[in-house]
């Protein structure tokens, strides 16, 4: 059944339930961006459909905690142009929060963009294709950054991100997460830069095959 | 939001979802704890009430959390509020981890173990247990095929072909009974 059959507004009470399979889930969801009323009917029963998970249980102490410093951890993944003098602020609180290293490089990186390093006089770009579309890597030995442009990237899927990576003698670091629609910036390192599909939250290594993968050395 | 610090003690802070929202979208941290402070229990109850693995509801409502903080710029009020959007986030992919941990078997025992009546899910707390009455009742009030083909994808993680295939019913009549039976549980809720 694909957005426009003349059935799929019959999708709506399993959709509502999640009850579809991926395909037609991706169908209802196309259908939903054209036809108000089933908007609308949605909009009416959610509520209902929530309330049928009406059972508060309080999580283990622990988890408020846990939560939130890796919150603080991914903060830098959702810099934007727009948002950077916002976050910035908060810079000051996460580093404390978190400690030195590596947050420390990327509270310096706040203030350059992945426009800046494209601008840069000596900046070698790479057109880099990979299953998920083509990235735009963009290094600057003066700024000694490398920029990496996802925005022809297709989307990930549900709680997916992309997760930037420079990996040495066998182990990888995080050094940026970004969704399809941004461009980061990350510090210049030996090694292979990497980028990989990974959850939303970010992971401690890499959990999926590269996407790119890119020896410093030909940046 | 000048001297924060001294208005920590007062919550919440951010009476209106949008304005929360919009302080996490910024990166606001405390904003954040409010968040979970507001919703945890409501977000970890609808994960165990699907899983009833603790574990695996601990990590649905970190994942929720932290989608929610990584999407704030994407919330858009909606009616029912937060709650409702995180608590369906949460039922979504407490669903989508039974559908790949639990082979379509052990979900079909699991759900003929139960009783067609009996709703699944923690001990009732005594401070909504008045709320779930008013659920549970509405629910009795669905037909038996309403009541089936709702619990079933809900509570088991059924989809509506494997629903009407273990039903022996057609397609159209497990959609059109979903549909109807969440128009009659909402009109029942509106009443009570
Ligand atoms: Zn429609």
């Amino acid at each position: 059944m694909n957005a426009h059959d003349p059935d799929v507004h019959s999708l709506l009470g399993p959709y509502l339930l999640h009850a579809l399979e991926p395909a037609e889930r991706a169908a209802f969801e196309e259908h939903l961006t054209a036809c108000a009323s089933c908007r609308e009917e949605v909009a009416e029963l959610r509520p209902a459909v929530a309330a049928l998970s009406d059972r508060p249980s309080p999580p283990p102490a622990g988890l408020r905690e846990q939560i939130i410093s890796r919150a603080a951890e991914t903060r830098s993944v959702r810099r934007s142009p727009r948002r950077r003098l916002r976050v910035a602020a908060v810079a000051a609180a996460v580093l404390l929060a978190v400690g030195g290293g590596i947050v420390a490089t990327q509270r310096g990186d706040d203030r350059m963009t992945a426009a800046d390093v494209f601008a840069a006089a000596d900046v070698r770009t790479h057109d880099m294709p990979t299953k998920m579309g083509a990235v735009r890597l963009g290094m600057s030995h003066e700024l000694h950054m490398v920029a990496v442009d996802g925005r022809a990237l297709t989307d990930p899927g549900a709680g997916m991100a992309y997760e930037v990576w420079w990996s040495a003698n066998g182990r990888a670091t995080s050094v940026a997460m970004f969704q399809e629609t941004e461009s980061v910036v990350v510090p210049m390192r030996e090694g292979e830069l990497q980028i990989t599909m990974e959850p939303m939250a970010g992971s401690d290594a890499p959990t999926s095959p590269p996407l790119l993968a890119m020896p410093a050395a030909s940046l | 939001m000048p001297r924060r610090g001294l208005l920590r003690s007062v919550p919440p802070v951010h009476a209106q979802p949008q304005q929360l929202m919009a302080a996490i979208a910024a990166g606001d941290l405390d904003a954040f704890g409010e968040l979970y402070d507001r919703f945890a229990s409501a977000v970890h109850g609808a994960a165990l009430q699907v899983l009833r693995d603790p574990a695996r509801a601990e990590e649905v409502t970190q994942e929720v959390f932290l989608e929610a903080w990584r999407g704030a710029a994407q919330y858009r009020s909606e009616r029912g509020g937060l709650r409702t959007w995180l608590v369906l986030i949460a039922h979504r992919r407490a669903i989508d981890v039974v559908r790949s941990v639990e082979a379509s078997r052990a979900r079909e025992e699991r759900a003929a173990r139960r009783e067609l009546h009996e709703v699944p899910g923690p001990e009732a707390d005594l401070v909504t247990a008045a709320e779930w009455a008013d659920v549970r009742h509405c629910l009795e009030g669905l037909t038996p095929l309403q009541l089936e083909s709702v619990t079933l994808a809900y509570y088991d993680g059924f989809t509506y072909p494997e629903i009407a295939a273990h039903m022996g019913r057609p397609l159209s009549t497990i959609k059109t009974r979903m549909r109807d039976g969440l128009a009659r549980l909402r009109d029942c809720l509106e009443e009570a």
